[in-house]
């Protein structure tokens, strides 16, 4: 085993500090409240790695066997943008209107408003492809 | 049954490699240090009695919050980016190695677990969807300390790999394990094997097709994404922005120009509790006073331009007149710079009082505010009387003030 630099030493033992500092934190929840914490933290990674991450990886597949990769370029910079904003606008989506009698709170038409920031983001990709391809050299055939 | 279960070689992509994952993962370990930091500065500026809060400038909190709320969206695509590009780890064979590699597993486990969960319940408390029993600020501050120690835990292991992956062109081949800087310890996808493998799996006819996508391509992906959504709540803080917050938690306007978090009904304000025999009482070491509304309206006033700041990332300048806080303690003859409690009339919901500070209560911005943007209060942004107090948590801004206690 190699000599550990300090700096990552205390990186290291600075790190262990805080986890533990948020693990003595979180006792102040009681028993039951931990138990669901540890759930939900359970619950994020399954979701993840069960769901996300080899969603995305099909996805990516399917795309890789039908498209070479100077076409998968722009629409995969599009398809990430548009799959993040979509995950942070469904709850928000889920939740309009949610506070009664108070229009000023989650009172916007997210349903409205995450359509049109996924358009500006195809526009933007179909006006890149464009440049793309005025840019790109003419086949000499 | 093992054969159900990937491999680290499934995943044949050149992107997945330590030389996106450390470039997202500069950007991802900013925008957390941000929310941590921020949030701990949040947490102290409402729950820490003995924290000196700073009342000026007048938008710190404005600025600590939003960039919070705008640093933790922006963390949502870096960071599935991020765990795209290391996921072929996760099938590593042998899963545990030694008691040591499976240490380092648990931590970004911890890393991992930790970071979804605190930017996945902050998402849906903004959205006020809370779909938990447990406390969500008691939550969300525990698990912090958690994400951003196993965050600098994460670092300390990988910074060999880190260093190596930046010090090489972002296309250049991925080095064999033993060459990054620890054995076995480097993603193999990309690596000439990999990309054998890549070719084995293609379909049949379809061989063209497999070429991979640059990285640059990735890693601009993650930056777009990460932009847009920043942009998608940074209005709700950065006013000019306001028209692009199509994500932002409020409106850009409400009642007398400001939106409203808890109306008086949320509060359980009743008519009776503020008409004509409202009274506000005032009590010192030395004296008890109290003053009717009208009373209030005899005193001196003032007029001031804050912001007021709620936690779940929106903001808005207004323009509050009122009574200064130190000219009534002068009447009670408790100094400027007491600390206080401030109790509202409301009987549902939390932060129905607020600790001010001695620097807010003495400060000369910090007022009992009657009137917002020239008109009297409406109920539900806290008629009779308010407190506004610069750089100061939304919640702790109490409305439907009633008692004021030197403590």
């Amino acid at each position: 085993m190699g000599r550990v630099p300090v700096v990552r030493l205390l990186l290291g033992l600075g790190g262990v500090t805080l986890i533990a500092v948020g693990l003595l934190n979180s006792l102040a929840l009681g028993f039951i409240d931990l138990l669901w914490l540890g759930f939900w933290l359970g619950a994020g990674l399954v979701v993840h790695d069960g769901l996300l991450a080899p969603g995305a990886a099909g996805l990516s597949k399917v795309a890789a066997n039908r498209w070479p990769a100077r076409r998968r370029r722009i629409p995969l910079v599009a398809t990430v943008t548009i799959g993040s904003l979509t995950l942070i606008a469904l709850p928000m989506i889920m939740q309009q209107d949610a506070v009664p009698g108070n229009p000023t709170l989650l009172g916007r038409n997210y349903l409205v408003g995450w359509a049109v920031a996924c358009l500006l983001v195809l526009a933007g990709a179909a006006l890149a492809a464009l440049l793309a391809r005025l840019r790109a050299p003419r086949d000499p055939a | 049954m093992t054969a159900l279960i990937p491999r680290e070689e499934t995943f044949p992509s050149r992107g997945r490699s330590p030389a996106i994952a450390a470039r997202v993962g500069i950007w991802l370990g900013i925008a957390i240090t941000i929310c941590f930091v921020t949030g701990l500065l949040s947490h102290a500026a409402q729950d820490l009695v003995w924290f000196p809060w700073p009342t000026r400038p007048t938008w710190g909190y404005r600025v600590t919050q939003g960039a919070h709320v705008i640093s933790g969206m922006a963390a949502i695509p870096l960071l599935l980016v991020k765990l795209w590009s290391v996921y072929p780890r996760l099938f590593v064979r042998p899963p545990l190695r030694s008691v040591l590699h499976a240490l380092e597993r648990l931590s970004i486990a911890l890393l991992v677990a930790s970071v979804i969960f605190q930017l996945v319940i902050g998402v849906l408390n903004i959205a006020k969807l809370y779909i938990w029993p447990f406390d969500f600020r008691a939550a969300h501050f525990a698990v912090a300390w958690i994400a951003f120690g196993a965050l600098l835990l994460h670092i300390a292991v990988k910074l060999p790999i880190i260093r190596t992956a930046l010090s090489r062109p972002l296309e250049a081949d991925d080095l064999a394990p033993a060459a990054a800087g620890e054995p076995d310890d480097v993603p193999r996808t990309g690596s000439p094997a990999s990309d054998a493998h890549a070719a084995d799996s293609a379909e049949p006819g379809a061989p063209t097709t497999q070429t991979p996508v640059p990285r640059r391509t990735v890693l601009i992906s993650a930056y777009v994404a990460s932009s847009v959504a920043a942009l998608s709540v940074a209005g709700g803080s950065i006013p000019w922005l306001s028209k692009l917050a199509v994500l932002s938690p409020s409106i850009a306007t409400g009642p007398q120009g400001v939106p409203i978090n808890r109306t008086a009904e949320a509060a359980g304000i009743t008519e009776v509790a503020v008409g004509p025999n409202f009274q506000l009482t005032v009590v010192s070491e030395a004296t008890t006073r109290g003053w009717s509304l009208d009373e209030l309206r005899a005193m001196q006033q003032r007029t001031v331009r804050l912001p007021i700041t709620c936690v779940e990332g929106w903001s808005t300048n207004a323009e509050w007149t009122g009574v200064r806080l130190s000219d009534l303690l002068a009447e009670v003859d408790a100094p400027a710079d007491s600390r206080l409690r401030v109790i509202s009339l409301q009987t549902k919901a939390a932060f129905g009082e607020s600790i001010v500070p001695p620097q807010h209560s003495a400060d000369p911005l910090t007022l009992l505010a009657l009137r917002l943007n020239g008109e009297d209060l409406v109920l539900d942004h806290g008629f009779p009387c308010r407190l506004i107090a610069p750089s100061r948590p939304g919640v702790l801004q109490t409305k439907w003030v009633t008692r004021i206690e030197v403590i």
